[in-house]
């Protein structure tokens, strides 16, 4: 006579897979409502070292590689914001720290909407907001001012709007957006990103 | 069906015959269930004929528009003082100066238990009136206003807040090289409050017509038309 | 099979429907797995919430207000909540504001009149901004401050549920008072210049 379980080994077998593949199959909302509504996919350098950050954005015309190289010159608390008239009006418990980054690229490359932040030990992140402490500071933190290269396309009306008079972007340039954080926050890395979910972190040292 | 046999014999001889021996009641029974259910359904609802269930069905008409009466159009009660039309309103833009405001003037109170917002656009319409620049809703006559005001305030009513009386004004804008109306066909909407048979989510749908009426429209006293005389 | 058989297996078939049907209809669950994870509190308490900290202000109200844009008259009262926000986390955006009145309505803070008058708020850096509600003087007396991130759907998340210690006496003097109550711009700056 035979054990149940020797009638069923193929079954018994092919459950956990089975399983797996059942969870995997009703997973899509994972995808959609957790995986890419965050900060998920870190590249990350040791500190001081330059990172090739890698990866594909969508725009109005569709997919395109984006190839910068990133490296974190350094930190520093500060009291002026960057490339602005107006001054800080700093909150009571507040500080601001520039980040200075170098940043290399092919001038073609789409640069304009990007996202930077700072990150404490115990996980919070600080983003970096260009009207925070009631001043005006650029409104990309990684491309210069004056010649950000080129926008990402907003699909069929880029025919309608005005062509960017601006000169090529450099190949090699350098930011230093300033970020406005609690006083008591011990910040260890510098996040910077395009579309969630990858994005790039570099350490402080 | 059996070949009928060549004898002379009559075919109603041989119905006759047949269900005397029972072969028509047999045959009955031998029919699948379905054949006799769609029968037996079909002869039911024959039978309704009687009971005026085979007439066609007529809807209530929307109840008639009458300036200063109130309608109650779910989730508002509406009541409509009077239409004017002005040629230009402090603080709402017309998309070129020489277009005018048509302006219902009118109190409105929100009879549900939450804010609401579009549900105040979709209620008032004005019908087959000439030159609005607003598309008319699909397969209608009937053009919903592009702003809805306090008149207290001129500020856009958003949102509309529950058991309030706003006295406000409907806007609708006119092209100006047609001549302005002396009347005007208001149509008012009721919607349902149901579940959306998409995610099973509550609000608002189905706007409907309840009342329907052509008033007359003068131009406003002044340019405030708030402070318009009736 | 038997008839009897058969007789026994349809009653039970039927009797499992009943009892999943009892079942599934016993406890009024819909409304609580939508229901959002309240957070009660009072006037000048913090509020915790998995998002951020908030706390209300005293309420201030009138027949009218002045929000630096437009002077605003309503046919009821004006409340104006102030509202201390410090983000948890990451940079939070609430977006969800609204008065729930003595007669159990919701009165939303999400237009052009009554508004929800904030910022971003950064992480550990107390950012100050108002909520800003027109409603019936007859609600007003008891009405509470529900505050939430999400302005869409408040289902599943912290909802701040604040007891705004509105009195009858309070509403009558506002009910009567025409004098505008300033609405400043949302700002972290605790003291407006």
């Amino acid at each position: 006579m035979t054990t149940w379980w020797r009638r069923n080994r193929w079954g018994v077998i092919g459950l956990p897979f089975a399983l797996v593949a059942a969870l995997v199959a009703s997973s899509d909302r994972v995808s959609s409502y957790y995986w890419h509504e965050g900060l998920h996919d870190s590249q990350q350098v040791e500190p001081g070292e330059w990172l090739e950050y890698r990866d594909v954005l969508f725009d109005g015309a569709g997919e395109h590689p984006l190839e910068v190289a990133i490296h974190l010159d350094g930190t520093a608390t500060t009291t002026q914001p960057w490339d602005s008239e107006i001054p800080f009006e700093l909150p009571d418990g507040a500080r601001a720290i520039r980040v200075d980054l170098t940043l290399r690229a092919a001038p073609d490359m789409i640069l304009r909407g990007c996202f930077l932040a700072l990150r404490g030990s115990d996980g919070t992140r600080y983003d970096y907001a260009n009207d925070a402490a009631g001043s005006l500071q650029p409104s990309s933190p990684c491309v210069p001012q004056l010649t950000p290269g080129p926008s990402p396309s907003l699909g069929a009306i880029d025919a309608d709007l005005s062509p960017d008079g601006s000169e090529a972007r450099p190949e090699t340039w350098s930011v230093a957006p300033v970020v406005i954080v609690p006083e008591d926050a011990d910040i260890t890395e510098v996040l910077v990103w395009w579309q969630q979910p990858a994005y790039a972190v570099l350490p402080l040292d | 069906m059996p070949t009928p046999p060549r004898d002379a014999t009559t075919y109603r001889t041989r119905v006759r015959r047949a269900v005397s021996r029972g072969t028509v009641t047999r045959r009955l029974a031998d029919q699948p269930l379905r054949n006799l259910g769609v029968l037996g359904a079909g002869l039911v609802l024959a039978s309704t004929a009687a009971f005026g269930g085979l007439e066609p069905v007529e809807a209530a008409g929307p109840a008639p528009f009458e300036l200063g009466a109130q309608v109650t159009a779910a989730p508002f009660e509406i009541t409509v003082d009077r239409a004017v039309w002005v040629d230009e309103l402090p603080g709402v833009y017309l998309l070129d100066d020489s277009n005018r405001w048509l302006a219902l003037v009118a109190t409105v109170v929100n009879t549900h238990t939450e804010s609401l917002g579009y549900e105040l656009t979709e209620a008032v319409m004005l019908v087959g009136v000439e030159g609005l620049l607003r598309e008319p809703l699909e397969g209608t006559a009937a053009v919903v206003s592009s702003e809805q005001s306090v008149l207290a305030d001129g500020s856009r009513l958003s949102p509309v807040q529950p058991g309030l009386p706003y006295e406000m004004v409907f806007l609708f804008e006119q092209d100006g090289s047609v001549p302005p109306p002396t009347e005007v066909t208001v149509q008012i909407a009721a919607h349902t409050w149901r579940a959306d048979s998409f995610d099973g989510f509550f609000s608002w749908l189905d706007p409907t017509v309840v009342a329907e009426g052509t008033v007359p429209i003068r131009p406003a006293v002044d340019s405030t038309d708030g402070e318009a005389a009736s | 099979m038997s008839v009897g058989r058969r007789a026994g297996a349809t009653l039970m078939v039927l009797a499992a429907l009943a009892a999943g049907r009892a079942v599934s209809t016993a406890f009024p669950l819909d409304d609580r797995l939508d229901a959002p994870f309240v957070q009660s509190g009072a006037v000048g308490e913090v509020v915790e919430l998995r998002y951020a900290s908030v706390t209300a202000g005293d309420p201030e109200g009138s027949r009218r207000i002045d929000t630096l844009d437009a002077l605003l008259e309503s046919p009821g009262i004006w409340l104006v909540v102030p509202l201390t926000v410090v983000a948890k986390g990451e940079p939070r955006l609430l977006g969800y504001a609204a008065v729930r009145g003595s007669d159990g309505r919701t009165y939303r803070a999400d237009g052009m009149r009554s508004q929800f008058v904030r910022s971003t708020a950064q992480p550990g850096i107390p950012h100050y901004g108002s909520v800003v509600v027109e409603l019936p003087p007859s609600a007003a007396a008891g009405a509470q401050l529900l505050v939430s991130l999400d302005g869409g759907d408040q289902r599943g998340d912290g909802m701040a549920e604040i007891d705004l210690g509105i009195t009858a006496a309070d509403v009558e003097q506002w009910a009567a008072t025409l004098a505008p109550v300033d609405v400043p711009w949302a700002s972290d700056l605790a003291e407006q210049p």
